[in-house]
């Protein structure tokens, strides 16, 4: 295990690195600076030049990021352009909304997704295993900011059951977290579907049933358990998907989150935010494969093995 | 089955809790929320972009301000004399204004905040830059020095960019002044959640009238139809930025909208290359775009045709002519000007401006029933259409101009100047020494029927030379709750203030 984790966490920082390195590259490849976007319309080319020593943008790029390496390696992002304020902060305060946002929606989608599959699985052919995959098919194809504008209008508007938008209350988050599940319960449930298929025509099961285990526990302890694996990967997936796929929904809902800001910083050449924003994105699709590995292994010992 | 009753017992209780917590929101008239678009990065006051303005206005003290009328009028000046050359202004403070932080707003203190912004690079520093010096001749006096004699100084130092900071606050809190900015207007700062709001609360120490509600949080919602649904529910107060259609959805809901003007919105010409060079080419576009039709069927009805380079809400601003749609007059134009095969490039900006993409398509058709070969390119990203009209190959560009301080010279000066051709946002490279000359004289005179007539002579020549396809002023709608009694908004900026302002 400890082996394990030491190559893991080594190929951790290579991404990183890599990631960083296209950031930072692709960023400057883009056209127009911060220096022109924060002097405003009344710069002048003077002005836009001392802007760009400034923030060190007149060096070579090369320079640039090894200076940013260098502070990157002691824990300093940097100071985001626009607000002055180090970027860690600015990242800090943004990104657990949408881990939690996320989190939850994938966590609900999870539950209802497997319960969907196995009750699918089991009706194979059925009247339930056709409606689930209806339905399956409908959520894959609804958008999260169609599905969140008619909750909004159904929830908020007309029952006033939930808040419109923001960040006040405890409930706030019922609505953007149900506008993301569709897509993720449909994935779910068709992939834990298929699976559930496969295992229940393996051997075991038949020997279990014929063994006398009771269909319940044969389906849920036995059958579930292997079908699980693929399943747990996909979620890491979709967990990971969501991360990036929330900025549609942070936006209806005025939801605080990283997605908003990157937007934001991109759009206002904020090179640091940006860079800081996507590295942290790059951090938590490490960390998700990761914690999949590991909870595959749990499920699943053969996994460890390998 | 005893176990399943408790499970449901305990949900349908958790259930009226959270219901409970969700509707336990007293609405106090007090406070008032108020929904912007977006966020901005610091509160800084030398910054500008989005609605930051409106919450300067709301934080920050200036030496002056506008009234009703968009005058620029005394307020924190208690008295002023300009000397007999107009160079030197003597300023004498109230003597009970003070920060945020208690620290009083004294003649050290204005001449701190004018030496940093003259210090600083950015984009406030234009509005202090005609100062020369700043002398304190006493704790209340301080006395600003001009190279020239500069009336405009009054409508620089109402600007929201020019709003005064502690220097105590400033001193102590370095870089992160933006983010916690201590100031002396009728509200003060008090916290800023990131991505969500920021609060603010009268401020009892203000120089000035008592301000109307106790807190004013600022919240971001970028969404229009979150906007809507908002205000629909009655979850907030005061709502911008809605276009002419969920005016309309807004009204039938039983909200109150109010119109409020926007900004003018032009397409620049490009002197430097043909066939847009020419005059007569120049004036062509001008008579093939049917403005009116634009405006009724794009916009919604959400516009003025614009008749002058300055708009009415700006000092001197007047209509110098109208450039009506008549297509074969632009035909014989071109002819006259020989131009039989043109290929135009039209840069629009997208989602923007109130359907700017589309307004850009429906130019370049008329453009092209003329035989003006138009190619359109749509962008929907600022910093990359300015940098690619910075390269100077358009034949027109949109953009648009908004009056922040009520004085014609920012705007001639930014727009028309030669020291600014083929630079921000003389990218038309319009150059014209007479022009140059009526700027600097306007610029300069002091009496004000002069300066009326010198900035009528300069709007009746640029309409004759068509440095712009003119096109419309822009009408906003902002949304407004029961809980609002006390709104003033202003002929030109685009955001209203919640507080009473000076005569």
């Amino acid at each position: 295990m400890q082996r394990f984790l030491v190559i893991r966490f080594g190929r951790l920082l290579l991404t990183l690195l890599f990631v960083s390195l296209i950031t930072f590259v692709m960023l400057r490849l883009m056209p127009g600076d911060p220096a022109t976007v924060l002097a405003g319309e009344d710069a002048t080319p003077e002005v836009i030049r001392d802007l760009r020593i400034k923030f060190g943008l007149d060096k070579p790029i090369v320079v640039q990021y090894g200076l940013y390496l260098e502070k990157a390696a002691t824990g300093d992002l940097g100071q985001s352009i626009r607000s002055r304020s180090p970027v860690i902060e600015e990242v800090a305060a943004r990104l657990p909304n949408t881990l939690r946002l996320a989190g939850l929606a994938v966590a609900v989608a999870f539950a209802i997704g497997i319960l969907l599959g196995v009750v699918a699985a089991v009706r194979e052919g059925k009247w339930q295993d056709v409606t689930i995959l209806v339905i399956a098919m409908i959520g894959t194809s609804a958008p999260s900011f169609w599905v969140g504008l008619l909750l909004v209008l159904a929830f908020a508007v007309q029952l006033g059951l939930f808040p419109v938008a923001g960040n006040d209350s405890a409930l706030s988050i019922v609505l953007p977290a149900a506008s993301l599940l569709p897509p993720s319960i449909a994935v779910i449930a068709r992939l834990t579907r298929s699976t559930m298929l496969d295992v229940l025509g393996e051997d075991y099961v038949r020997t279990a049933l014929a063994k006398g285990a009771s269909r319940s526990s044969v389906l849920w302890r036995h059958a579930l358990r292997n079908a699980l694996i693929p399943v747990v990967t996909m979620v890491g997936l979709e967990f990971a998907r969501l991360l990036g796929g929330v900025i549609a929904v942070e936006t209806i809902f005025a939801w605080p989150g990283v997605g908003k800001a990157l937007v934001d910083s991109i759009s206002t050449r904020d090179y640091p935010m940006v860079q800081g924003i996507v590295l942290a994105f790059a951090v938590i699709f490490a960390l998700t494969n990761l914690v999949v590995d590991i909870v595959n292994g749990v499920i699943d010992p053969r996994v460890r093995a390998h | 089955m005893a176990r399943r009753e408790w499970t449901w017992t305990s949900a349908l209780a958790l259930a009226g809790f959270t219901a409970l917590i969700a509707g336990a929101q007293p609405a106090s008239a007090q406070n008032i929320k108020v929904l912007l678009t977006s966020e901005f990065p610091t509160l800084d006051p030398s910054e500008t972009g989005g609605e930051l303005p409106m919450v300067l206005y709301h934080i920050y003290c200036r030496l002056y301000s506008f009234n009703d009328k968009m005058e620029a009028v005394s307020d924190l000046v208690a008295s002023e004399t300009v000397s007999e050359d107009q160079k030197t202004w003597t300023l004498k403070l109230r003597p009970n204004a003070k920060f945020h932080d208690g620290t009083p707003v004294d003649a050290e203190a204005i001449k701190f905040n004018i030496d940093r912004v003259l210090a600083q690079k950015g984009s406030a520093r234009i509005l202090f830059q005609p100062i020369t010096d700043v002398k304190v001749l006493a704790p209340d006096t301080v006395a600003l020095m001009t190279k020239e004699p500069y009336p405009a100084l009054r409508n620089n130092l109402a600007s929201p960019n020019a709003g005064l900071v502690s220097p105590k606050a400033v001193t102590a809190l370095g870089d992160r002044f933006g983010v916690q900015p201590v100031s002396c207007g009728p509200y003060s700062f008090a916290s800023w959640t990131r991505g969500t709001s920021i609060q603010t609360s009268r401020f009892d120490g203000f120089y000035g009238p008592k301000a109307p509600y106790a807190q004013i949080s600022f919240q971001f919602v970028p969404d229009v139809s979150t906007r809507m649904f908002l205000m629909q529910r009655k979850e907030a107060d005061v709502a911008l930025r809605f276009g002419p259609q969920e005016a309309k959805e807004l009204q039938a809901a039983k909200v109150k909208v109010n119109e409020i003007n926007g900004r003018t919105i032009l397409y620049q010409l490009n002197y430097k290359l043909a066939p847009t060079n020419d005059l007569r080419v120049r004036q062509a576009i001008n008579y093939a775009v049917d403005k009116e039709a634009i405006i009724k069927n794009v916009l919604l009805g959400s516009g003025t045709p614009s008749k002058s380079v300055i708009a009415s809400d700006t000092f001197g601003g007047r209509p110098s002519g109208y450039y009506e749609y008549n297509p074969e007059k632009a035909k014989a134009l071109l002819k006259e000007a020989g131009v039989t095969s043109a290929k135009l490039k039209l840069y629009a900006t997208q989602n923007r401006y109130y359907n700017d993409g589309l307004v850009g398509q429906a130019i370049a058709g008329y453009l092209r029933a003329v035989g003006l070969d138009t190619e359109v390119i749509l962008m929907g990203d600022w910093a990359g259409y300015v940098d690619r009209i910075g390269k100077g190959d358009f034949s027109l560009y949109t953009l648009s101009w908004g009056s922040s301080t009520g004085d014609p010279d920012r705007i001639v000066q930014a727009l028309f100047h030669s020291s600014r051709a083929g630079q921000t946002w003389n990218f038309g490279s319009f150059i014209d020494k007479n022009i140059d000359k009526l700027i600097e004289e306007g610029a300069a005179t002091v009496e004000t029927s002069k300066r009326l007539a010198i900035y009528g002579e300069i709007q009746d020549k640029l309409f004759a030379d068509a440095p712009w396809l003119f096109m419309y002023r822009t009408t906003g709608y902002m949304a407004l709750s029961d809980k609002i009694t006390t709104i003033h908004t202003l002929e030109g900026p685009e955001f209203p203030y919640l507080f009473d302002l000076p005569k």
